[in-house]
């Protein structure tokens, strides 16, 4: 391997990281969506006398986006645990009034 | 709780069976084998009562662990862990057939003699390096090790060999800045039950090196594994380094007995430290000799270019040469018990 990086490679690469970083703004963007969702439905919670948390419910979630991760040709076991890292952070955020 | 599924079970039938152990407030853990699947249960044990596991579509049985450890008890896993350190341009891994040998300095003392050590202990066959950067000193007064630029040195003899490193982390606030510049993170014996340490060393994606503690008990050690693992971090490697006894010829004894009984009670890695255990380098080879024939996967050696030189513990570590020997005589041990020694892979730059 020559120590000359090539030229296109390094463009080709920054233009894959900006293409990254635009993604990133997205997936921020919904978890706040997401994250707003979850303080609503804790305020429900409360209006309905139910408890903020509800392990079957968030059992129901991880099963369902394992489905979704398959489908869509991802490995399953690290997409759950992004999301309880996600849902974590949402009954987290319901817990605080 | 594990749960070993039907040879047949489907993708939609483990999502079943997981949903419902969840439900209860519990966490599941997946190992998959090339002809089992076990689902592990972590967790207040007593929740599952209400749940019918038995019934449930694809459960092949049902076993309670005994034990307190879980996610680290052999029971959870299929399959022995083996576990993979460094990237592509610097590799080593513990626990496959090959036994993996690790060697370097106790502390890193400078650029030169790092780099000189590296590449005598990489000609003798090791083929990752080691080398202190913060040192856990029984006194105040002694050499406390280098630090942050240590941790530079590291990543340039790394660099120049393509030997993965691993170097000790002693405290929570140390753990992102030597993560970034280590391939492995040591847990020294002292710090094996500082749980703070252990919960934070589980948020990083970085192997573990978790060192027996002078006065732990194998349990004791498999549950600070558990501690890593419980937090996210399931690359784990534990290693006996000798415990305290009355015996006072030797520095520590080298509890060679724990080798197959962690081997029975765990599917994490095993690797020996004969130097500390030993605490005298004419007592290294013997030690590394007896840790590969009771099933080791792996050794970690000090060594030192000049031990009398050494600024720390220079009498336990071994001059290169006789490193060489030993390395050579270690062949037949391996090959003994059913093994070979880890080859390293051609070197990144030309290496003397």
């Amino acid at each position: 391997m020559s120590d000359a990086p090539d030229r296109a490679a390094l463009d080709e690469l920054a233009r894959c990281r900006e293409e990254i970083e635009r993604i990133d703004d997205q997936l921020v963007t919904l978890l706040a969506r997401r994250m707003a969702l979850g303080k609503k439905t804790g305020e429900l919670k409360r209006l309905a006398n139910l408890p903020i948390l509800d392990p079957t419910r968030e059992a129901a979630v991880i099963r369902r986006v394992s489905e979704v991760a398959r489908e869509a040709g991802l490995p399953s076991e690290p997409i759950r645990e992004v999301f309880w890292q996600i849902v974590g952070m949402s009954r987290r955020a319901q817990e605080v009034e | 709780m594990i749960i070993i599924t039907r040879h047949n079970v489907t993708d939609a039938e483990i999502d079943h069976i997981r949903e419902r152990i969840e439900s209860v407030g519990m966490r599941t853990h997946l190992s998959r084998g090339e002809h089992r699947t076990i689902i592990g249960c972590i967790g207040d044990e007593s929740l599952l009562q209400e749940v019918p596991l038995r019934s449930l579509p694809g459960v092949e049985s049902v076993t309670p662990v005994l034990k307190p450890y879980k996610l680290a008890s052999r029971e959870f896993a299929v399959d022995r862990t083996v576990v993979r350190v460094g990237g592509r341009d610097a590799q080593a891994s513990f626990g496959g057939p090959a036994i993996t040998v690790i060697a370097g300095p106790c502390s890193v003392e400078s650029h030169e003699m790092l780099s000189t050590t590296a590449r005598l202990v990489r000609a003798a066959g090791a083929t990752m390096l080691r080398g202190g950067a913060y040192k856990p000193r029984s006194s105040p007064y002694a050499f406390q090790g280098l630090g942050a630029e240590a941790l530079r040195i590291l990543v340039d003899v790394r660099a120049e060999t393509g030997m993965p490193v691993v170097t000790e982390v002693m405290d929570t606030r140390q753990v992102d800045l030597v993560a970034e510049h280590s391939d492995m993170l040591q847990v020294g014996a002292r710090n094996m039950q500082n749980f703070a340490l252990l919960a934070e060393l589980g948020r990083v994606r970085r192997p573990v090196l978790l060192k027996r503690g002078l006065s732990a008990t194998i349990k004791e050690l498999l549950m600070a594994a558990e501690y890593i693992m419980a937090n996210g971090n399931h690359d784990v490697v534990l290693c006996e380094r000798g415990i305290r006894t009355y015996e006072t010829a030797t520095r520590n004894t080298l509890d060679i007995a724990a080798i197959p009984v962690l081997k029975r009670e765990t599917h994490l890695p095993v690797i020996v430290d004969p130097s500390h255990a030993g605490g005298d380098a004419a007592l290294v080879a013997p030690l590394a000799f007896a840790a590969i024939a009771a099933g080791a996967d792996g050794l970690i050696v000090e060594v030192h270019p000049d031990p009398e030189c050494a600024l720390s513990d220079g009498d336990q570590s071994l001059a290169p040469p006789a490193f060489a020997t030993m390395m050579q005589q270690l062949h037949a041990f391996a090959a003994a018990a059913g093994r070979s020694i880890s080859v390293a892979a051609p070197a990144p730059r030309a290496v003397a």
